[in-house]
C-alpha cells in the first residue's frame, strides 16, 4: 500500500514538475519581430537594424495592416548587440522565432553581407526559411513606407506576397538558406529578391528593352509605372558576387531566371502578332519540363548548352487570326515566342557574364566533370563564368487555346 | 534465473535496442564532422563501418556458441581469468563513456535548442534520472518501450526528409568521389566503433530467445540504421553541400528547421525534439545498461536493479566533466577510435582462441 501511494505521489508531481510551463511566456508578454531591415550607419562599422514588429491586438482590428506593426531602429556593432538595446527600448520581451523577412538596404547589400549574416546562420531564433530580400535605398525606409491595403497583418503580406512570385516569375523566392549555400558552393552566385516603395508618380523606367517580335519592358522595384495600392512592389533580382551586390535583373531576366532555375510555372507574355505586327498575342506559357543545361569543358573553356521547352495556353488574339487551327499558323507563332525567349536567355548570360554572377547556378551541371571536390575547387568555376560560351535552344509548344475554339472576326 | 536473462526477447527487441544505441549519433554532430571530412562519397564510409561490426558480431556469435555461458565464461575460457577481466572491463568502460559522451551532447544540444535558459546540471540529471529508471526497469522494458517507440520515429525522420525536398540540390552529390576514396575507406576502417552497440546482442545473449533471433536483430537492425544513415547522408547533403553541411552542429535538426511546405506546415523543429530526445534516452539507457549489465556478470552479482542508480550518478557526474560542447565532440571523436579495440582486436582475439581450442579438441577427439 505504501510502494503504491509513494508511486502515485512520484507520478503526480511528474505530472506537475513536467508541464513545461515553467518558462512559457503568453503572447502578451512578448514582442514578435515580423520583419528585420539591415542598413550602414553613419559611423564606421556599425549597422542600423530596424525590427518590425506584429502588434497582435490590431490583427482582428479593420484598420490597414501597417498599424498592425511598429518598428524601432537602432544603430549597433553587431545583431546581438542590437538586440541587447531593443530589450531596453522594448517593454515586452523580443522574439525573433518569427520574423518572416530579412530586408537588406542596397548600400549594405553592395558592401558586403556575409559579416552581417554569422549570426543568421548561428543563433537559435532565426532559420533558414526565412525570406531575405535586397530593397533599393535603406530597409528602414522600405519598413516604414510599406503599407499593405488588401491584408490586416504584417506577417500575411509578407507570406502572401512572397509566396506570389510564382504566379509571374518577375521575382523570385528568396530564403537565407538558398543565399548561404549558394555563397559557400563554389557553384554559382547568390541572388536575392529586389524590392522598393514605388513612388506612384506613375511614370515608369524600363530597365530591359523589350526584344523584336516582344512586347514586354522589363522594369525593377520602385520603377513600375503605376499608382494606387500596395506602396512596396517586389519586381526584379539582385545579383551577387561572392557576399557583394553587383547589380540587378529587370523583371523579364528575372523570369529568364526563373526558367533557368527550372521553377518558372506561371506567366504571361504578350508578342507580336506574326501576320499583323500592329497587333499582338497574349500567351499563358510555363516550362514543359525542366532545363535541360550541359556544362562541358573544351580545352579549359566552359561551354553551356541550355535546352528549354515552353508549353503555353493563347489567351487573348485580338487580330482574330486563327492560331486556334493548328498548322502552319501555330508553328509561327510557336516559332515567334522561341526567337524571344532565346535571345532574352542570351541577353541574360550575357548580363549576368558581365557581372561575373551565375545566378542560375551552371556550376552545378559541371560538378560531375570533376573526380573530387578539391579539383572543382581548384577549377574556380566562378572567375571561369564570364568566360564561358552559351548556347541557348527554346522550343515553344502552345498545347491549349482558352476558352475559345475559334475567333470570328468582326464585320 | 538471473533477473537480467529473461531469454524472452525477439528479433523486434534486438533490433530497437541496437537501432537506439547506434542510430542515436545521427543527431549528434557526427554527420557533420563525416561530411566535412570525405566528402560526398562519406556513403561510403557508411557502408564500411556497418559492415564490419556486423561480421565481427557473427564471429562473436560463433564464439558464444562455442563455448557455453554469459560473455565473462567465455572469455575466462578463452584468454584466462586476467583477459576476461581486461576485456569486460574494457567494453564496460567503453559502453560506459558512450553514455557520459551521449548524454552530455544530448543535454547541450537541448540546451542549445529547446530549453535555452534551464539550468545545464538540471538537464544533464533530467537525462540521467530517466535512463537510470529506465535502466532499473530492465533490459525487457527497455526493449519493447524503445520498439514501440521506433517506427513513430522512422515516420517522422522520414516525413522530414520528405518536406525538406524542395531545397533538394541533386549535383551537391557530385564530384562523385568527394574528397576522394582513400579518405573514405580510412574513414569507414577507423568509423566502426559507431556500431560497436551491435555487440551487446551477443553480450545480451541470454537475454535473447535463441542464437538465430540474435544473428536476425543484428542483421535487420544494422542494414536499417545503415539505410537510414545513408538516407540522411544524402539528404542532408543535396540540401547544405558539402561546405555548408560541415559546418553545422545538429545536422538533424537544422534539416527539421528548414521544413517550410506553406504558411501552416513549418517551424515544426519542436515536435521533432521529442522524437529526438526518445533516440538520446533510449541510446544513455542502453549504453548505462551495457556498462552495468557487464560489470554484474563480472563481479557474479544477483541484479542489475541496485546499482542502476548508482551508475546514473557516476555517468551524470562524468557528463559534467568536459569543460565545453568542443571537447565533448573531441573525446567523442576519440572514444569512436577507441572503440576500434572492442571491434577489431578482442574480438579477433577471442574468435582465434575459440578457433584454435576447437581445433585442438577436435585433434585430441581424433587421437
Amino acid at each position: 500500500m505504501c510502494r503504491y501511494l509513494m508511486r502515485l505521489t512520484v507520478l503526480f508531481a511528474m505530472s506537475i514538475l513536467l508541464l513545461g510551463c515553467n518558462g512559457a511566456k503568453e503572447l502578451d508578454q512578448r514582442a514578435n519581430v515580423v520583419a528585420m531591415g539591415l542598413d550602414t550607419a553613419e559611423q564606421e562599422g556599425m549597422t542600423r537594424i530596424s525590427y518590425q514588429f506584429a502588434v497582435p491586438r490590431m490583427e482582428t482590428s479593420k484598420e490597414d495592416a501597417s498599424k498592425d506593426a511598429v518598428i524601432v531602429t537602432n544603430t549597433a556593432a553587431t545583431l546581438a548587440e542590437g538586440l541587447n538595446l531593443l530589450n531596453s527600448e522594448v517593454s515586452l520581451q523580443p522574439v525573433l522565432a518569427h520574423v518572416k523577412v530579412i530586408v537588406v538596404g542596397e548600400e549594405l547589400a553592395r558592401r558586403g553581407i556575409a559579416n552581417v549574416l554569422g549570426p543568421f546562420m548561428r543563433y537559435r531564433e532565426y532559420r533558414g526559411s526565412m525570406f531575405v530580400v535586397v530593397t533599393r535605398g535603406t530597409a528602414k525606409n522600405f519598413l516604414e513606407n510599406n503599407k499593405p491595403v488588401f491584408v490586416t497583418s504584417m506577417a500575411k503580406y509578407y507570406e502572401e506576397m512572397i509566396g506570389s512570385w510564382q504566379e509571374t516569375g518577375y521575382f523570385l523566392e528568396t530564403t537565407l538558406h538558398e543565399y548561404y549555400t549558394r555563397l559557400k558552393s563554389n557553384s554559382g552566385q547568390p541572388y536575392i529578391a529586389l524590392v522598393a516603395v514605388n513612388p506612384e508618380s506613375s511614370e515608369g523606367k524600363i530597365s530591359t528593352q523589350k526584344v523584336p517580335g516582344e512586347k514586354i519592358d522589363g522594369y525593377r522595384a520602385g520603377d513600375l509605372p503605376r499608382s494606387g495600392g500596395d506602396a512596396a512592389e517586389f519586381a526584379g533580382t539582385a545579383l551577387f558576387d561572392g557576399d557583394k551586390m553587383v547589380g540587378s535583373l529587370s523583371t523579364t531576366e528575372t523570369r529568364m531566371l526563373s526558367m533557368l532555375l527550372g521553377n518558372y510555372r506561371n506567366g504571361y507574355i504578350v508578342v507580336e502578332d506574326p501576320f499583323n505586327p500592329n497587333s499582338t498575342v497574349n500567351i499563358n506559357l510555363h516550362l514543359g519540363s525542366r532545363p535541360k543545361i550541359n556544362v562541358a569543358l573544351v580545352e579549359d573553356r566552359p561551354v553551356i548548352h541550355v535546352s528549354i521547352l515552353l508549353e503555353g495556353e493563347i489567351s487573348s488574339i485580338p487580330s482574330a487570326i486563327n492560331y486556334e487551327q493548328g498548322g502552319s499558323y501555330l508553328a509561327t507563332l510557336e516559332n515567334q515566342v522561341s526567337q524571344i525567349y532565346q535571345q532574352q536567355l542570351m541577353n541574360f548570360s550575357k548580363h549576368t557574364q558581365q557581372l561575373n554572377a551565375d545566378v542560375a547556378g551552371f556550376g552545378y551541371y559541371l560538378r560531375p566533370a570533376f573526380q573530387s571536390n578539391k579539383e572543382f575547387e581548384d577549377y574556380k568555376w566562378n572567375q571561369k563564368y564570364s568566360q564561358a560560351e552559351v548556347n541557348v535552344e527554346v522550343k515553344t509548344r502552345i498545347r491549349r487555346n482558352g476558352l475559345m475554339l475559334r475567333t470570328v472576326p468582326t464585320e | 534465473m538471473k533477473s537480467y536473462h529473461v531469454g524472452k526477447l525477439g528479433v523486434a527487441e534486438g533490433i530497437a535496442l541496437v537501432f537506439g544505441m547506434i542510430v542515436s549519433r545521427l543527431f549528434l554532430s557526427g554527420m557533420s564532422d563525416g561530411i566535412r571530412n570525405n566528402g560526398q562519397l562519406y556513403w561510403l564510409a557508411m557502408i564500411l563501418f556497418t559492415l564490419i561490426p556486423l561480421v565481427v558480431l557473427f564471429m562473436m556469435v560463433y564464439v558464444n556458441n562455442s563455448v557455453s555461458g554469459d560473455i565473462v565464461v567465455v572469455c575466462k575460457h578463452l584468454v584466462g581469468k586476467a583477459g576476461a577481466w581486461l576485456i569486460v572491463i574494457a567494453y564496460s568502460g567503453m559502453f560506459f563513456a558512450n553514455s557520459v559522451l551521449v548524454l552530455r551532447q544530448y543535454a547541450e544540444y537541448t540546451l542549445s535548442t529547446a530549453l535555452p535558459r534551464a539550468d545545464f546540471q538540471l538537464v544533464i540529471v533530467w537525462y540521467a534520472v530517466t535512463a537510470g529508471v529506465i535502466c532499473y526497469l530492465g533490459i525487457e522494458a527497455l526493449c519493447r518501450a524503445s520498439c514501440i517507440l521506433l517506427p513513430f520515429m522512422l515516420v517522422g525522420l522520414f516525413l522530414i526528409f520528405a518536406m525538406v525536398s524542395p531545397f533538394y540540390i541533386v549535383y551537391n552529390l557530385t564530384p562523385w568521389q568527394g574528397n576522394g576514396i582513400m579518405t573514405v575507406v580510412e574513414s569507414g576502417v577507423h568509423g566502426v566503433g559507431y556500431n560497436m552497440g551491435v555487440l551487446s546482442l551477443v553480450f545480451l545473449s541470454s537475454a535473447f530467445q535463441n542464437t538465430k533471433t540474435i544473428k536476425s536483430a543484428a542483421i535487420y537492425a544494422i542494414s536499417g540504421s545503415l539505410v537510414l544513415r545513408i538516407v540522411d547522408m544524402l539528404v542532408y547533403t543535396m540540401v547544405f553541400g558539402v561546405a555548408v553541411g560541415g559546418e553545422k552542429t545538429m545536422p538533424f535538426y537544422e534539416l527539421a528547421r528548414l521544413v517550410y511546405v506553406n504558411q501552416y506546415i513549418q517551424r515544426i523543429e519542436a515536435l521533432f525534439i521529442v522524437v529526438w530526445v526518445m533516440f538520446g534516452l533510449m541510446a544513455i539507457a542502453g549504453s548505462m545498461y551495457m556498462g552495468l549489465y557487464l560489470i554484474v556478470v563480472l563481479l557474479k552479482l544477483p541484479g542489475l536493479r541496485p546499482i542502476a542508480p548508482l551508475g546514473a550518478i557516476i555517468v551524470a557526474n562524468l557528463a559534467m566533466l568536459p569543460p565545453d560542447i568542443g571537447t565533448t565532440i573531441r573525446l567523442d571523436q576519440l572514444l569512436v577510435q577507441v572503440s576500434q579495440v572492442g571491434i577489431y582486436l578482442f574480438p579477433g582475439i577471442l574468435f582465434v582462441m575459440a578457433l584454435v581450442k576447437k581445433r585442438r579438441k577436435k585433434s585430441c577427439a581424433d587421437i
